[in-house]
């Protein structure tokens, strides 16, 4: 029982029925239970660590990563392969992390250990955004054997920022790091060093339905010894790594089963490695040469993909429709309730039925999984009937749930004077502000307001002409025949289902392509 | 005597008056103040209160009594005589009409000459039987005709106002008599007083529980009405959107839209204290004039004086025009003091009083404030206790009047922010805005900037502002519509984005338009910048002189990037696929910057089939397009195959052929695959392939990430057919694709839509091919028509050839790191050496010249003339700068062959080169014998090439290990069974 303020201002008691409530909690740790054995495993910023390679989860072993990096250190690139253990834990504020990494590459004869521990201070500001800066708590180990040449460690400097945004179902991240490590090369007093400077800038996003991390590091090698030559090189590597799913169409073949087919959802990870390294020749006695030498490469890894069949809706009565794939997918993924019989696309929604569909589509960003927070957890699951932001939501109305988490996560505001009219229809630009306020994506718009490419660009209410400009801009969105919008006429529930559709597309694959290869190949 | 005396004394006191009246000083000051301002009563002011004097108000308690007052001494609505003729009344609680809802409006707008000169039109244009001048009648036709022009009234409504018998008109017309709806006053008085209708995403509206049964078309209107606060709902939260007026609220509705009317009627609300009333006489023409000196304590501080004239005697002196003496007329004002209108001589000292003032300095009408004092900040929340209701708030200064469009912008901006807070409860009933709506205590934030109203200690009444007017006057931002630097002017869209149509239904705001003279000062992204540079799109500030003249220019730009694959690249325009499909094209003039991986490239270097990103600005038809930056590392295809299809498997997403084969040379080679091979599909593969299906597939694949292969192109075609190859020079390829003729052949050969073209590596159109292109082509006949259908074809426009050449010679003269000369020397042409006895000089550069020597890479800095002189070695050049040097020795025995392995490496697993290969093995071997001038076949075992042999490939120098199988090789040995010195790939 807890006392709340409605948005009147009266202090309210909610309770619940001795009953209800028992039977309400086990069935939260059932879905939550179901939740998270059926999620697929999420990589999230910092997972591919900040050495330029790449990494995915190992499906099997906890906090395991299987992982690749290039080395530059001989002169030459030197792809190693192997593990990272990736351990945090989270105290108010601070951050700390271990990274350890097991790497070899049997023909080459080459293995690799090294230990890292980073402390990252984390700021959370008055605005919701948070800051990161990291610095290593001690120095690292790290011995490097390639042949019979031993590269060890001997000092080693490191420090990132980063700031995340966190928007109701994205997280935004943008950080960049820089790093020096001097290697002795071999044992014994006057060996040669190997210098390694660093410096690289990260973006990444983390939301349900995809999530991106792209570095872009530039390094510098240089190899001294007293007296001898010295040489230095350099290289840029581009790396991501995505957690992706798709979902295909399968027919099935008899002609007697009573569906005539269905889709399949298919998630994996995978991570890209792209490198281009400019070192000097070397000639036949092993001493550097003036001639640069370009080497460019890829590399890659990738999990098993883990299918998951969808939910099969009876839509048979929307054979051809034009929305017909958005619709039997929403339902598969049960963003749309119910079995589809009833469903009529050009029925108009109501302003409760769609926020019931968007809360599905825009779910909240998923924890870091490598995260163990030292304080308890505060759960997940919302208690309804606490809180109503509303004054015209009651307790029983269908889709409350609903509202108070899409109004909790500010995804949705009301239409004013703290009233959200549940019943009434929702129109083409309401939805588009409730979509790009949940996607965060308003500061895409020019400023103070952009202009709309629609022929009704005027008649779209001022509060929603942003956000129906960044949908038209983020492809989401078109125009009909004649170049208008018709921001003010009622949603439809085909094309609400279209461009959930199409929301989900960018979210799980627009996103992605933008985050790694447009960042990277240009 | 006496009398004259008296005369002189009168006259030159009055002379002195009337001459030092403007400036006269105020006797009995201890100091004397000077008044910053001077006001005159007006000289209607007599007969308007005798208007005032209605029986009907006088004795009522209607609250709008004030308005009233108000609304008549600002004669913006009158009353008329009663039914006996002898008073007046205001009629109070008769319902407002439309036409006097009309006329209503536009006098409040200001507008009233102009609906008299309107009403005059139309009565000239009737018959001269049925004209109505001069009654009161024919004026309130004006203010109909004004209402036509402006659009509140259809025509239909126009013509059923302008019967003349109004008594035959039915309920369906239009009743200008009848009463006017609230409704449709709120959308009279929005449409004159042009208030920006908001559409039609109600607010504060749809909060009244009856707006349902407003009418759609009225919303707007209503909704703009309630933002201004100059229409409210009634205590139990209804609107009454049908129901009628009273002339009382309607005169009510006026003085709350003062903010809006005053200054279209240039009038000016001040407030301030009365310090004192001084009486003098003045004697001028021999009239006795009362001259009333008000002084005032304006509110801001400084003094104003009212000057009120009243003639003693009642009657005004007959004048003589043709002396032209001056003349004593009154100067009044009409004062509401206890709720009863009286002339100026009621002011006293002491009295807090509000007047208005129009252009000319004059007063028409002053209030004396009566109740408790308010006082009302302008200032800053500092912090808000929503338990305790107590605001602690930091005073900018004490304004006169609640309603920021009252106050004077100017003296907003001067004034001095002091910084000493003050701490009041907020009263329970306190009504609070933050927006447009009412809002709770809770609602407000602290740092936000509000105007106050502190009332017997209490706050009785917030206000969050938007303190803009702390800001500099006449500068506008907005987002660029067009601009045009020739003509000089600049076009904005409106502030909330809208204005890309204007039309009627816009409402009474159009674009806003500037213009200018050069020169002016204009940045662009912080750059400066000519006029010219600023396109539509970008967001742009305008200063503005007093003539609403651009003196200066600010803009940024909105670029965004656009992806996309080339499909055709001319010199001012280029197509491009975009990723959902779509085809566009933008201009993309000489001059904008071609990049690749950060360096600049050149615009030829941008070809069909290229991923490029353009960064452009675009907005509705204008395309700008400023950098263009071409893919960084494009992944090429690597191969095409054939093999007899078996199935696809959509759930792997893998196509199954069986018998591979690849398309290498121009010749259709077995692969290391045997038996049935999967090749899965690539990401950006959109084609559909049948999951079961009989023939032959060709397939084009690109090596992915980790190595693998993945199909990009395909097309299956029937089986059991005979597959005729072509390594060709392509002679003419028809504009639509459909047809190619290759110089060597007769044959014509059709491309349809299956055709598979690889260009330099990209999948490209048929389209794409031009005349002079080396190209290798598989054709198959077409068992329908019986034509020569191509399958694949393989074109590669990179024909370098002839850039490099290798020499030998003997090293005459060393000069380290710059250049060497040999003293005579051989060139390579073809498979002949051809020799010169003259020296030639080579450049070296350290970064570009590889020194190979004792089998492998050797150090340029270590060629010196002391080591190399008198050396004989091979070079690789280009002209005269040297790529390669290498003291292998003279090889002259040639031969030719297919490449089929290269041996000796090693690879991790990765693919990554352990050890770079060291021979290779030929089959189809040649050799050139220089006895016979043939070249003779030989089956030839491995090759060694050592680390110093000269590679080039396609004319560029390349390393062993770029060699590809099925490629034609040229081998230079020294004997038949020796090292390769030479090796080209061409």
């Amino acid at each position: 029982m807890r006392e709340t303020k409605c948005a009147t201002g009266i202090t309210v008691e909610r309770r619940h029925p001795a009953v209800f409530r028992t039977g309400w909690k086990m069935l939260q740790s059932v879905v939550l239970m179901i939740l998270v054995l059926t999620l697929p495993v999420q990589a999230s910023e910092g997972t591919m660590g900040y050495e330029g390679g790449i990494s995915v989860t190992d499906r099997m072993v906890k906090d395991t990563y299987r992982y690749r990096e290039v080395v530059f250190v001989t002169g030459k690139p030197v792809v190693l392969d192997g593990t990272v253990v990736i351990k945090k834990s989270m105290k108010v504020g601070l951050e700390t992390a271990t990274y350890t990494y097991n790497l070899a590459n049997v023909q080459q004869q080459a293995t690799l250990t090294r230990v890292l521990l980073f402390d990252t201070a984390v700021d959370t500001k008055n605005n919701g955004q948070l800051t990161r800066s990291t610095t290593l708590a001690r120095i690292p180990t790290e011995v490097l054997k390639i042949g019979s040449v031993t590269y060890t460690l001997s000092s080693a400097t490191f420090t990132r920022s980063d700031l995340t945004d966190p928007k109701p179902s994205i997280g935004y991240h943008a950080g960049e790091f820089s790093g020096k490590k001097v290697y002795r090369v071999g044992t014994g007093a006057d060996v040669p060093s190997v210098t390694v400077l660093s410096s690289g800038k990260v973006y990444a996003y983390d939301q349900y339905w995809s999530n991106t991390q792209t570095q872009k590091v530039k390094l510098q090698v240089s190899y001294a010894k007293k007296g001898e030559v010295k040489w230095g090189g350099t290289a840029e590597v581009n790396v991501s790594a995505s957690s992706r799913q798709n979902m295909q169409y399968r027919e099935n073949e008899p002609s007697q089963i009573s569906f005539d087919g269905g889709y399949i959802r298919t998630t994996w990870d995978e991570s890209v490695l792209s490198y281009s390294a400019t070192f000097p020749e070397f000639d036949k006695g092993g001493i550097a040469t003036d001639y640069m030498v370009t080497v460019s490469n890829r590399l890659e890894l990738t999990t098993e993909p883990v299918n998951e069949r969808l939910m099969v809706p009876d839509i048979r009565h929307l054979k051809g429709h034009w929305a017909e794939k958005a619709i039997h997918i929403l339902y598969g993924l049960e963003v749309v309730p119910g079995s589809g019989e009833d469903f009529n696309p050009e029925k108009f929604l109501t302003r409760a039925e769609f926020v019931a569909q968007a809360v599905n589509v825009f779910k909240a960003v998923p924890p870091d999984p490598n995260v163990r927070a030292t304080t308890t957890a505060k759960t997940t699951a919302s208690k309804t009937g606490d809180t109503l932001p509303f004054v015209d939501l009651k307790e029983g109305d269908t889709y409350l749930a609903e509202i108070v988490d899409a109004s909790d996560r500010q995804i949705v505001v009301g239409r004013g004077m703290a009233y959200f009219r549940p019943d009434e229809y929702i129109t083409r630009a309401e939805v588009m502000t409730i979509a790009i306020r949940a996607l965060g994506l308003g500061n895409l718009a020019a400023w103070p307001y952009a202009v709309s490419p629609f022929a009704d660009n005027d008649k779209i209410p001022a509060f929603a002409r942003n956000a129906v400009s960044v949908c038209a801009e983020i492809g989401v969105l078109e125009a009909d025949a004649d170049g208008r919008f018709r921001p003010n006429d009622f949603m439809t529930a085909g094309d609400a289902a279209e461009l959930l559709y199409r929301l989900i597309n960018y979210m799980g694959d627009d996103l992605v392509t933008d985050y790694r290869e447009h960042t990277t190949q240009y | 005597m006496k009398k004259q005396m008296k005369h002189a004394v009168s006259l030159l006191l009055a002379i002195i008056l009337t001459l030092t009246a403007p400036s006269w000083r105020i006797q009995a000051a201890i100091t004397p103040e000077l008044p910053v301002m001077t006001f005159t009563g007006t000289e209607k002011a007599t007969a308007v209160l005798a208007n005032l004097d209605y029986s009907d108000v006088r004795a009522s308690t209607s609250f709008a009594k004030e308005a009233i007052w108000e609304t008549g001494a600002l004669e913006l609505m009158k009353g008329y005589a009663s039914d006996t003729g002898t008073t007046k009344r205001f009629g109070l609680n008769d319902t407002l009409s439309v036409e006097q809802a009309l006329a209503v409006a536009y006098i409040a707008a200001g507008r009233e000459a102009e609906a008299q000169a309107a009403a005059e039109t139309l009565d000239k244009a009737r018959a001269a039987d049925a004209r109505l001048y001069p009654t009161p009648k024919m004026w309130s036709d004006g203010y109909i005709q004004l209402a036509l022009n402006d659009g509140l009234l259809t025509q239909n409504q126009f013509a059923d106002a302008l019967q003349t018998d109004q008594l035959a008109l039915t309920g369906e017309n239009f009743l200008r008599k009848s009463s006017v709806t609230r409704e449709d006053f709120a959308y009279y008085l929005g449409g004159v007083l042009k208030l920006a209708l908001q559409y039609p995403q109600t607010r504060v509206f749809n909060s009244y529980s009856d707006w349902l049964q407003a009418d759609p078309y009225r919303v707007p209107a209503i909704e703009a009405m309630l933002q201004n606060r100059i229409m409210h709902g009634d205590t139990s939260g209804r609107f009454r959107p049908k129901g009628f007026l009273t002339r009382a609220e309607a005169a009510q509705m006026l003085q709350n839209a003062e903010p809006v009317i005053f200054p279209l009627l240039g009038l000016t609300k001040n407030k301030g204290r009365v310090e004192g009333v001084d009486l003098q006489d003045d004697w001028t023409a021999g009239v006795q004039t009362k001259v009333r000196t008000v002084r005032i304590r304006n509110s801001d501080g400084t003094l104003h004086a009212l000057i009120l004239r009243e003639p003693v005697s009642a009657v005004m002196p007959d004048r003589n025009e043709l002396t032209g003496t001056a003349v004593n007329r009154p100067r009044n004002t009409v004062v509401a003091l206890d709720g009863k209108p009286a002339a100026g001589g009621v002011l006293a000292a002491g009295q807090q009083i509000v007047y208005v003032s129009d252009t000319n300095q004059e007063v028409p009408y002053v209030q004396v404030q009566t109740g408790t004092p308010k006082t009302i900040y302008l200032g800053r929340v500092e912090a808000v206790d929503p338990a305790t209701r107590a605001m602690t708030f930091l005073p900018y200064r004490e304004i006169p009047f609640a309603d920021i469009r009252l106050l004077d912008p100017k003296s907003i901006r001067n004034m001095t922010i002091g910084t000493k807070t003050i701490r009041h409860i907020v009263s329970a009933g306190a009504k609070i805005f933050t927006g447009e709506v009412q809002q709770m205590l809770d609602a407000i934030e602290p740092e936000t900037h509000a105007i106050v109203v502190v009332e017997g200690g209490m706050i009785t009444s917030f206000e969050m502002v938007d303190l803009d007017l702390l800001a500099e006057d006449g500068v506008v931002a907005g987002i660029v519509a067009e601009n045009n630097a020739s003509l000089g002017y600049v076009t904005l869209y409106r502030a909330d984005g809208s204005g890309v149509s204007s039309g009627l239904d816009d409402g009474f705001s159009g674009l806003r338009t500037y213009s200018y003279a050069d020169p002016i000062s204009v940045r662009r992204d912080q750059r400066l910048a000519v006029p010219e540079e600023v396109i539509p799109g970008d967001s742009v500030f305008l200063k503005l002189d007093d003539e609403n003249q651009v003196l200066d220019m600010s803009a940024a730009h909105d670029y965004t990037p656009v992806f996309g694959t080339v499909l055709k690249a001319g010199p001012a325009t280029v197509m491009l696929r975009l990723p959902d499909g779509k085809t566009v094209q933008y201009p993309v003039p000489a001059g904008i910057p071609v990049l690749r991986d950060g360096r600049t490239a050149a615009r030829s270097e941008m070809a069909v089939g290229d991923n490029i990103r353009l960064l452009a600005q675009i907005n509705g038809d204008s395309v700008q397009v400023a950098e263009v930056r071409l893919e960084k590392m494009p992944n090429p295809v690597t191969a095409v195959y054939r093999g007899k299809y078996v199935w696809y498997d959509p759930l792997r997403e893998e196509v199954v052929v069986s018998g591979q084969q690849q398309f290498i040379g121009g010749r259709w080679e077995p692969t290391e695959n045997i038996g049935s091979v999967s090749i899965p599909l690539d990401e950006s593969f959109a084609g559909t392939l049948p999951e079961t299906g009989s023939g032959i597939a060709f397939i084009a694949v690109r090596k992915d990430a980790g190595g693998m292969e993945r199909l990009v192109g395909f097309v299956l075609r029937e089986g059991d057919r005979y597959d005729q190859v072509f390594d060709d020079t392509v002679a003419s390829a028809s504009v639509d694709g459909t047809r190619i003729a290759l110089e060597g052949t007769s044959a014509t050969l059709v491309n349809d839509s299956g055709t598979l073209v690889v260009r330099d590596g990209k999948l490209v159109a048929p389209t794409a091919l031009s005349p002079s292109e080396h190209a290798m082509l598989s054709a198959g006949r077409d068992s329908a028509t019986g034509q020569l259908r191509t399958d694949v074809i393989v074109s590669d426009t990179v024909n370098r050839a002839g850039e490099l050449s290798v020499y030998r010679g003997r090293i005459a003269a060393v000069t380290t790191n710059t250049a060497f000369t040999l003293e005579s020397f051989a060139r390579l042409d073809g498979t002949n050496w051809s020799f010169f006895n003259t020296p030639k000089t080579f450049t070296t550069r350290l970064e570009t010249t590889r020194l190979l020597t004792g089998g492998g890479v050797g150090n340029l800095r270590e060629f010196t003339e002391e080591a190399w002189k008198g050396k004989s070695v091979y070079i690789l050049s280009d002209g005269s700068l040297s790529y390669t040097i290498s003291d292998a020795t003279y090889g002259e025995s040639v031969l030719k062959g297919r490449l089929k392995s290269l041996d000796g490496s090693i690879q991790d697993e990765f693919g990554m080169t352990v050890t770079e290969p060291t021979g290779l093995t030929v089959t189809e071997g040649r050799r050139y014998s220089p006895l016979t001038y043939q070249w003779v076949s030989e089956t030839v075992s491995p090759v060694t090439v050592p680390g110093d042999a000269i590679l080039i490939r396609k004319g560029l120098q390349a390393n062993l290990s770029e060699l590809v199988p099925g490629e034609t090789v040229i081998l230079l040995q020294s004997q038949a069974a020796g090292e390769a010195k030479v090796v080209i790939v061409k």
